[in-house]
């Protein structure tokens, strides 16, 4: 078993992880550094539960090995809110009831993020098509299409 | 329910027997002490309906009656399943898969305190039920689950739901009405829905779950050969 000393920037912080090889993002993010957010499930990057942001870019963490992105700087959904000001994907969310179990929300979130940064237009079909490897066992789809169109209706000039 | 009295109402008329002389048994009828038995599909045919509607009250015993407003121990809401779906359907006849095109599920509520969460409930449970009608299945292989992640029995994404997805709440205006649990009520009709749908559209009856293309093909096939025989 090697152990190696992994520069990371986690939400915005310089951060220096001591990890064995075979750690997954998801084990340093969650037991390492305690952020409950990114949450494993399927193990295999089929379900998008585990979805963190590295350098902007969704990546499922559960099959992303630590000591692969020394230097990457990652986002979770802890590190979205600015002070006490949420992000605007984040009100989105709860203003249109986009939650229920909400397990699988914060890497919608995630992704929703990513996709709106990226993205200049969206239409219904390539939400979809972006927020489809992300499952709700809820079924809460039709809640996080109206989030989802409220931002893009609301960032129209 | 009251479909029995009218299904024996049907059958004095039919056999000229006393309603006592009468019983029931598998989906069928006769009289007592003779082999004979009518279909219940038979009895409407021949009295000429097409379909019976029966109409029953259950009076529960407790509701939230049980709940100690002290302690918060007990029972908080009375809960039975009281769902309905209705779909809209396509099959593509050629590879046998079930498009839903459109999607309405209805369940008693009670006294409502959010209607958002009982809209997210009754529409997120149909959306959670396409899986079970259409694709999700659990394949075991002598006790062991052969399929046990999410990248093997298929769980319902974004990509799946109905173009027009809609539901409604059966409320009860009284303030003084129970809360009633809204959980998952709208999951146990939407399979059968699907199946009657089909059914409606093709002739065909499909009567395992998932509906799947190679069964639901299976079945069309089968309907086929037999037609040409």
């Amino acid at each position: 078993m090697t152990e190696r000393n992994v520069e990371l920037v986690v939400n915005g912080n310089p951060t220096t992880v001591g990890v064995r090889t075979e750690d997954t993002l998801l084990n340093t993010l969650r037991e390492g550094l305690g952020l409950k957010s990114v949450r494993g499930t399927c193990g295999i990057g089929i379900c998008g539960t585990c979805t963190v942001l590295v350098n902007g870019l969704p990546v499922s963490s559960c099959n992303a090995l630590t000591v692969m992105h020394a230097g990457a700087s990652i986002t979770t959904s802890e590190g979205l809110a600015q002070d006490e000001n949420l992000d605007e994907v984040q009100q989105a969310f709860i203003d249109k009831g986009a939650y229920q179990c909400s397990y699988c929300i914060p890497a919608m979130v995630l992704t929703v993020r990513s996709l709106l940064d990226r993205t200049e237009s969206l239409d219904a079909a390539s939400i979809r098509e972006q927020l489809g490897g992300n499952l709700c066992r809820c079924g809460t789809y039709p809640q996080i299409m109206t989030a989802v169109e409220s931002l893009i209706a609301g960032r129209k000039p | 329910m009251n479909l029995r009295k009218q299904l024996d109402d049907l059958l004095v008329e039919q056999l000229e027997v006393d309603r006592e002389d009468l019983h029931h048994e598998g989906g069928a009828a006769g009289i007592k002490g003779t082999a004979q038995m009518l279909g219940y599909a038979e009895i409407l045919q021949r009295a000429e309906l097409d379909e019976l509607t029966g109409e029953g009250v259950f009076q529960s015993s407790e509701g939230m009656s049980t709940l100690d407003r002290e302690t918060g121990q007990g029972r908080a809401s009375v809960h039975w399943h009281e769902g309905a779906v209705g779909v809209e359907v396509e099959v593509d006849v050629e590879t046998g898969r079930i498009r839903v095109l459109q999607c309405h599920g209805a369940s008693y509520a009670g006294r409502v305190i959010n209607p958002l969460r009982v809209k997210q409930q009754n529409e997120g449970n149909m959306i959670f039920g396409l899986g079970p009608a259409l694709f999700e299945e659990l394949v075991y292989d002598s006790g062991q689950v052969v399929n046990p992640n999410l990248s093997d029995y298929m769980i319902p994404s974004i990509l799946d739901i109905p173009e027009r997805l809609s539901s409604s709440a059966v409320e009860n205006d009284d303030e003084s009405a129970d809360v009633h649990g809204v959980g998952e009520m709208t999951v146990p009709p939407l399979a059968p829905a699907i199946g009657n749908a089909v059914f409606r559209a093709t002739g065909v009856r499909i009567r395992d779950l998932p509906m799947t293309p190679e069964r639901v093909l299976r079945a069309l096939e089968e309907a086929r050969a037999e037609a040409t025989t």
